[in-house]
């Protein structure tokens, strides 16, 4: 019996890890809005990345069901704004992805953060889609959500976060619409109602 | 394990341990055409591209991952040469989970450690149960392989997420667009099948393997019984035939006696009648008797030892030995001025035959030549017998002196003999040879000063 010591050591540290990892579901209180009463934005929307997950494909297609008039563009620059109407902007960090551009996570952190600041200089709503729910909490994901949500005009997201708590009370402190769905083919509704 | 190999086992383990943690850069290409692939297969809504990026996923990290943990094992194994024991186990889990922390580090690609704990204490249990024979990496690698199939696919299944499973970022890509197409239906069927199926067949290699080293050892259990039975009986029978021998050799002494004592007594009724050439027969016969009498004697008494010329055993050897057409020259040197040798002759000489006949037959047929040389060496006399036959490997040289070994399934107790014959001389024997060239055997004898003891039991032959 002696030689299965190390496996049951290995089996408990992997139990006491995943207490640690368990969502938490005690969560800040926020007023949320299952879709927005009237529209904040226009077609054409620009569709792009912050942190380069490659989810941020999923907007595409689900601009294109709802036939939204959009270009997607994960990689897109300040200056390319002239064109467009809105954005909407898909928060997750991959290493993979940032991997396939030319960009460290410094410059993905400052070319998301000037998108955003010239869409609010040039009064351009900024919308700001969170799908990855508890698969991509890492510091730098938060780090763009946190940079991101002061200069947001509505943001949709998944109920299933570990940071919720964190991210309920940055969105309540920069007054930002919020709504959150438990599917990520949910996000469809909200999302219209964003533009009709 | 020797040192050589501890050190050939280190080198490998860190080789496949660097390569292990620099595949993912090596193999960057195979990111790009996930995350590519991942995309269209979003656009397009084709959850098919989905499985072949998933089946691709786990190629890729079972192959990382098989690197690091094979090479973990070669290393802990070549450093601390411990296979198996409470203390070697819990160090090949620090190793690997130090080289995964690094892993990690280097490539930020946020594996989580619950993965690698339960992959760590699977294997562990595995190990358990792997016979430590030859095979044991071929058969570890096996299981290995399978174990880590199965945890790449567990990497996968969505429903494992909440639990801090698969947090790596192409498998998260992987669910977040399997949630969107499929709503995860895909991959929670998909990936826990084949986690299922896999991790259900190491368990059974596992079992079944340990169930197969249990069989082996009651089988090696078992042959070593039946082989010391086969020893204790050839040992009974060699004894009762050794006795047997003895005693017919010993009964032959019987009607010598009568032949001498009646040979004495027609002399001596000879010697009165004055027939002179009738009593020189018997004189000649009288005297084979003795010498047949004293030969009956050295083959039941082997300390019954006698002083003889060089010259004489050897010619009473060669002149015993049969070469059966073969073309074999047999060259005798014997230095001048040579003292006699005290020994069993008749036995002495059968040691000597047993040599020459085993160097016939190494020429397996051909030509060749034997020489014997003897030379005096201090106060030694040293037999040298050189054949060029096809000699003897390496690997052999010790094992000719045991009994029973042979590579030509003789009885393989001809060099056994000799040994013992020789020992029995407080002599030496040695043996040096070059496969495919040439055999030695030197015959090292002590040479017996002059009123020092040299008829052994000679009385009890009489």
């Amino acid at each position: 019996m002696k030689q299965f010591i190390p496996t049951f050591i290995g089996i408990c540290l992997a139990c006491f890890l995943l207490t640690f990892e368990m969502v938490n579901p005690s969560s800040g209180k926020i007023n949320t809005y299952p879709n927005l009463p009237v529209p904040i934005a226009m077609e054409d929307i620009l569709i792009t990345s912050a942190g380069q997950a490659v989810e941020s494909a999923v907007l595409k297609s689900i601009a294109d069901n709802l036939n939204l008039e959009s270009d997607y563009r994960p990689r897109a620059l300040a200056t390319d704004l002239y064109e467009y109407k809105s954005v909407v902007m898909i928060v997750g960090y991959s290493k993979n992805g940032l991997s396939q551009t030319l960009r460290n996570v410094k410059e993905e952190f400052h070319r998301a953060k000037e998108l955003v600041q010239e869409a609010e200089k040039n009064s351009i709503p900024v919308i700001l889609v969170d799908i990855s729910g508890v698969l991509r909490e890492d510091e730098t994901t938060w780090g763009l959500l946190e940079s991101i949500i002061p200069h947001t005009t509505y943001y949709i997201g998944l109920k299933n976060s570990k940071h919720s708590r964190d991210l309920r009370m940055l969105l309540k402190e920069h007054h930002v619409p919020t709504t959150l769905v438990n599917e990520i083919k949910e996000i469809e509704v909200p999302f219209n109602s964003a533009y009709r | 394990m020797k040192k050589n190999d501890n050190h050939i086992s280190i080198m490998i383990g860190s080789l496949l341990v660097m390569l292990g943690i620099l595949l993912p850069t090596i193999v960057e290409s195979s990111s790009t055409y996930m995350i590519e692939n991942m995309e269209a297969s979003i656009l397009l809504r084709d959850s098919g591209k989905l499985v072949i990026i998933s089946i691709l996923y786990v190629a890729k990290y079972t192959m990382i991952f098989f690197f690091i943990f094979f090479g973990g094992i070669l290393v802990i194994h070549g450093k601390f040469n411990r296979n198996g024991n409470l203390i070697w186990q819990l160090l090949y889990a620090l190793t690997i989970l130090l080289i995964l922390f690094i892993y990690n580090y280097l490539h930020k690609e946020g594996f989580s450690y619950i993965g690698i704990l339960l992959t760590l204490a699977i294997l562990l249990f595995i190990q358990g149960f792997i016979p430590r024979r030859k095979n044991f990496y071929l058969i570890y690698s096996v299981l290995l392989f399978i174990v880590l199939l199965a945890m790449s696919w567990m990497q996968l299944i969505p429903w494992l997420s909440k639990f801090g499973i698969g947090t790596n970022d192409i498998a998260t890509s992987l669910k977040i667009a399997d949630h969107y197409l499929t709503g995860n239906y895909l991959l929670n069927t998909l990936a826990s099948l084949f986690f299922i199926l896999f991790l259900i067949i190491s368990v059974i290699l596992t079992f079944l393997l340990n169930l197969l080293n249990k069989r082996i050892i009651a089988m090696e259990k078992i042959q070593e019984g039946e082989q010391e039975l086969k020893a204790a009986r050839i040992a009974l029978v060699e004894s009762k035939l050794h006795e047997e021998i003895n005693s017919l050799v010993h009964d032959l002494k019987t009607p010598l006696t009568t032949m001498e004592g009646l040979s004495s007594l027609i002399k001596m009724r000879l010697e009165k009648s004055g027939e002179t050439s009738i009593k020189n027969y018997l004189e000649r016969m009288g005297s084979s008797i003795q010498k047949m009498n004293d030969m009956i004697s050295e083959i039941l008494y082997e300390h019954n030892k006698q002083p003889i010329s060089i010259k004489e055993l050897l010619e009473y050897v060669t002149s015993h030995l049969i070469l059966a057409e073969q073309n074999i020259e047999i060259v005798v040197n014997l230095e001048g001025n040579l003292p006699p040798i005290c020994v069993n002759k008749i036995r002495f000489s059968r040691a000597i035959s047993n040599l020459l006949e085993n160097a016939i037959s190494s020429m397996a047929g051909k030509a060749g030549s034997i020489h014997v040389n003897v030379n005096r060496v201090d106060k030694h006399i040293v037999f040298r017998i050189i054949d060029n036959g096809q000699g003897i490997k390496t690997s052999h040289l010790h094992a000719i002196w045991d009994e029973g070994f042979s590579t030509r399934n003789s009885s393989g107790i001809g060099l056994s003999f000799v040994k013992s014959v020789v020992e029995n001389h407080h002599g030496t024997i040695q043996v040096s040879s070059v496969p495919g060239s040439h055999t030695q055997m030197n015959i090292i004898l002590p040479i017996h000063e002059e009123g020092e003891k040299a008829y052994e039991y000679n009385n009890l032959s009489r």
